[in-house]
């Protein structure tokens, strides 16, 4: 089974199945651009992702590899949350650092599946909380003045949805 | 005691030691998210979720105006009186959003506002609705809005009570709408030649006219002069007229074959009411189904005099139809009912207060093909529909998302709702009102 050797920013080197590193389209496009044979001892550097992320991204590629290419829904409405596998969920049993790093990786990568259970794993967490809720599961501090957030507050209660 | 605080210290060692090794430990940063993964993000969020996830910080704010997540709310404006320092404008005048659709509902217009100045450049959308406005008005806060693509002047009497036919002359700058294609003067009753003539003339791309709900109470005659002159509208836009919306207008016979006459006119969308008492031999409707061959969207609602023979013909002649609205269609039998089984592109179903149809009708018109296309039916107040028939409705129409049995008391048991909830794992809306067993 061919591999390839990808080199994570801190230095550790993972050998690959060729077909399980290709779930990222960055990785494929440059396979395919440089047209780096397979067999070459060379190494692909992702200067982007740090060893405990890329195993887990890799980790989720080899349960996923034999996935449905997903297709482009650009529908503007509200898409699904509630359809994560259960593989995906325990997967994502991770801290909320770890999942933001996910997600960095996933669209660096460009892992369209992985972006996506990610993006609706953190939009679960949000769903229905208060903006107070919100900045408290995220540790998130609150940069507007109180005049700032009193005139989104407004502008707010004479919006509806369509 | 002792023992816990030691655990505690130990906990935090290890933790303070991995943040330090920076490999199992990453600080979470999700105010820092670029804009594009925030929007990605905010994607999978309702918009009432995303008003809210607005207010957590700035960035995130930042995302939250991205101009598909705006388009997604409406602003709106009721009951007050509009003018800058007041409330709500006071407030408003000074955000950062865009508002792409503005609707306006019982407000009185005060002086000029520098609300139209300040956010008309990015209105798609703008409805009047039962306001206090008057044409001059009406023209100065059009002007601000280049990209305006749908408007809507719904019951608002004033307008055209005030406007005199001089003031279409009257006008020095000349008003072009290049975008605008939608116009919907619907529920009023009031208006003239002229008013009409001055905004469809403002609009050179217009597609789409809506006259829902109009003349229903001023003297005949009156009546048929507006609709001839609708009439003689559609016949000059007929290229580019593709959706026309009369529902609940009053039309006759007359004016159906005067539509059906007009060649070169492909309608994709078409709402009437054929209510017409006296019966006639040569009925416009037929004729008007067999030219609208191009049709997606049929709205019939309230046709009491409607029969079998125009279902019939809209099986024949238009194939493409996605949306069929029969609502309060009183004379519509099994027998018109069983012809649409022809029609598989059906997505939205409407056979609300068919009184006559009964399973056979169903069984044979609508549960013969294939209908996973279908998205929404509408079977309120079908008193002969059985248990069994919606029992087959739950196989037959599993992806729907909207489905209404409101007032359908004989066939709603506890045994066709297990059916139904069972295999509609898709169903967003289910209307049970009235549903006493």
């Amino acid at each position: 089974m061919p591999t390839i050797r990808l080199q994570s920013s801190d230095g550790e080197i993972f050998d690959t199945d060729v077909q399980i590193a290709k779930c990222s389209g960055t990785i494929k496009t440059m396979l395919e651009d440089l047209g780096m044979d397979e067999g070459d001892d060379e190494v692909v550097p992702l200067p982007n992702v740090n060893s405990a992320i890329l195993r887990k991204v890799l980790q989720w590629a080899t349960f996923h590899k034999d996935d449905p290419i997903p297709v482009e829904d650009d529908d503007s409405k509200e898409k699904r949350t509630d359809d994560i596998s259960s593989w995906d969920a325990d997967f994502l049993k991770v801290d909320q650092g770890t999942l933001f790093e996910l997600i960095l990786a996933a669209n660096y990568l460009d892992i369209k599946g992985l972006l996506d259970v990610t993006c609706k794993t953190v939009a679960n967490m949000i769903k229905g909380k208060t903006p107070e809720e919100i900045r408290k599961t995220f540790n998130i501090k609150n940069d507007f003045t109180p005049a700032e957030e009193e005139q989104v507050r407004k502008e707010n209660e004479w919006c509806e949805e369509k | 005691m002792a023992l816990a605080r030691l655990v505690e210290r130990i906990e935090r060692t290890l933790y303070v030691h991995y943040e330090d090794s920076f490999v199992y430990f990453f600080e979470p940063n999700f105010e820092a998210l670029p804009p594009e993964l925030l929007i990605k993000l905010f994607q999978y969020l309702n918009p009432s979720d995303r008003s809210t996830a607005a207010l957590v910080c700035r960035t995130w704010y930042d995302a939250f105006r991205y101009i598909e997540f705006q388009r997604a709310v409406r602003l709106h404006i009721h009951d007050i009186e509009f003018v800058d320092n007041g409330h709500p404008l006071k407030g408003l005048m000074t955000s950062f959003r865009y508002f792409t659709d503005v609707r306006i509902t019982k407000v009185v217009f005060g002086n000029k506002s520098e609300f139209w100045s300040e956010f008309g450049d990015g209105i798609e959308e703008l409805t009047f609705d039962n306001c206090v406005i008057w044409k001059h008005k009406l023209a100065s806060i059009l002007k601000y809005m280049p990209r305006l693509r749908r408007l809507h002047i719904l019951n608002c009497p004033d307008l055209f009570k005030t406007w005199k036919l001089i003031e279409n002359t009257t006008v020095t700058w000349n008003l072009i709408m290049p975008q605008l294609k939608h116009l919907s003067l619907a529920r009023n009753n009031r208006f003239q030649d002229f008013h009409f003539d001055y905004l469809v003339q403002l609009a050179p791309q217009l597609d789409s006219l809506d006259v829902s709900e109009c003349f229903s109470s001023i003297e005949a005659r009156q009546r048929v002069l507006m609709l001839n002159h609708i009439l003689e509208f559609v016949r000059t836009a007929r290229d580019r007229l593709r959706h026309l919306f009369l529902s609940g207008t009053p039309i006759d016979n007359v004016f159906l074959r005067g539509l059906a006459d007009i060649r070169e006119l492909s309608l994709r969308s078409l709402a009437l009411m054929v209510c017409e008492k006296i019966p006639t031999n040569e009925p416009g409707i037929i004729d008007l189904l067999r030219a609208q061959t191009a049709l997606t969207h049929l709205d019939l609602s309230k046709s009491l005099a409607l029969n079998d023979s125009a279902l019939i013909q809209i099986s024949c002649s238009i194939p493409l139809l996605e949306t069929l609205i029969l609502n309060r269609c009183w004379m519509i039998t099994d027998y018109g009912i069983m012809a649409i089984k022809s029609l598989v592109r059906l997505r939205h179903i409407d056979l609300t207060n068919c009184e006559r149809i009964t399973d056979v009708g169903l069984v044979g018109g609508l549960f013969t093909h294939n209908r996973r296309n279908v998205r929404k039916l509408y079977l309120g107040l079908l008193t002969n529909m059985s248990d069994a028939a919606l029992t087959k409705v739950s196989f037959e129409f599993c992806d729907l998302v909207v489905l209404d049995l409101g007032g359908c008391s004989n066939s709603i048991n506890d045994l066709s709702i297990q059916y139904i909830f069972y295999h509609m794992t898709k169903l967003q809306e289910l209307n049970l009102d009235c549903c006493a067993k």
